[in-house]
């Protein structure tokens, strides 16, 4: 990821924060603080593309949870996966939030299930995540680098290209956020394990 | 929705032998065709766990893949690549057609066993052409009855000389 793009986002972010209210944003909240501080529902019609997505992302975050729930039972010794697996598991209340908002019907997504996708395209993700983090706990870091950046590439789309309403937008922005905090774990272990 | 505008006659087929076409052409390298099968952007997606496969120890192989939004070249640098390893796996998996179900007017699901493994692919119509469409499973309510047609039956309900 490139660094100042990285920068530019987390200024976006937090300057969004600070006229938001800062604390105010809540992952699991619908409505947004106005400029004056007054909370105003902002959740609006989606078009379908736009609840497609929601539901997509929903998904998508579980990807992210599963792989790090396998990797860390295959490396015990390493707390990463273990403590961003816990986030993770908190992106994807926030992502199930937004669907539920929006009247959008997540019936068919199992979260228990782990490791079990009914998207063929996460379902090879997410195999193909857990084949390369077997072969060594270094290539299981940089399999948890690969899938915060995929998660903050889909994110980044979302938030600038798709349209969406200012409450989505402003969830998209925590989780991205959060995905660049656990993109930066994953690089601090990865120097680490190289050491 | 972003979608394939190539009007290769293979969009005449049903869903069900868009599964089979699929996989015979990925299998074979075949990835033009393959993008003609799908939504620009599930193609995309598509490619993406053989990427990160063969990119995993390779960042020059990772760099031209991110690059594939401002540069044609080196998407088609990646496709070719990925196209010699997908031919080399050798694979003609076995497909059996159980199920389509339906979503709406526009989409269905195709659920069917690869190798005997349960797997399903959404599809959604443009145009009156099926795509692979890895955005369409979010399931959409049944299409609601049109105002129109609920005031011809309310006029009918009253006035039954009408009909």
């Amino acid at each position: 990821m490139n660094k100042t793009i990285k920068q530019n986002d987390r200024r976006g972010f937090l300057s969004k924060m600070l006229v938001a209210g800062a604390s105010g944003v809540a992952l699991l909240s619908s409505s947004a603080l106005a400029k004056g501080g007054k909370s105003v529902s902002t959740t609006s019609a989606l078009t379908e593309e736009q609840k497609d997505r929601l539901f997509f992302i929903y998904q998508e975050e579980k990807v992210a949870r599963d792989v790090y729930i396998y990797l860390g039972n295959l490396y015990e010794e390493e707390s990463t996966f273990a403590s961003i697996q816990l986030s993770e598991q908190r992106h994807i209340d926030a992502a199930q939030q937004l669907c539920v908002n929006y009247g959008i019907d997540i019936s068919m997504v199992d979260e228990s299930a782990n490791g079990n996708f009914e998207v063929d395209y996460l379902q090879d993700l997410y195999q193909t995540c857990i084949d390369l983090g077997s072969e060594s706990l270094l290539e299981a870091l940089k399999v948890g680098k690969l899938v915060e950046e995929t998660d903050i590439g889909t994110l980044t789309e979302s938030i600038t290209s798709m349209d969406m309403p200012d409450d989505v937008i402003r969830t998209y922005e925590v989780l991205r956020e959060g995905s660049y905090n656990h993109l930066e774990s994953y690089e601090a272990a990865i120097a680490r394990e190289l050491r | 929705m972003v979608v394939n505008m190539n009007t290769d006659n293979e969009h005449c087929l049903e869903p069900e032998n868009i599964v089979n076409k699929y996989y015979q052409a990925l299998y074979s390298g075949n990835l033009s065709k393959v993008k003609d099968l799908m939504t620009e952007e599930s193609y995309l997606m598509t490619l993406e766990p053989f990427v990160l496969k063969l990119s995993f120890n390779d960042p020059l192989f990772k760099a031209q893949w991110d690059k594939r939004e401002e540069s044609k070249d080196a998407l088609h640098e990646v496709e070719q690549k990925l196209s010699l390893e997908l031919l080399s796996r050798n694979l003609s998996p076995q497909i059996e057609i159980d199920q389509i179900v339906p979503n709406g007017l526009e989409r269905l699901t195709v659920h069917y066993k690869k190798d005997g493994k349960h797997k399903k692919l959404y599809f959604s119509q443009e145009n009156g052409k099926w795509f692979i469409d890895y955005f369409a499973g979010r399931p959409v309510p049944p299409v609601p009855e049109s105002y129109f047609s609920r005031i011809r039956k309310w006029l009918l309900s009253i006035l039954p000389s009408f009909k």
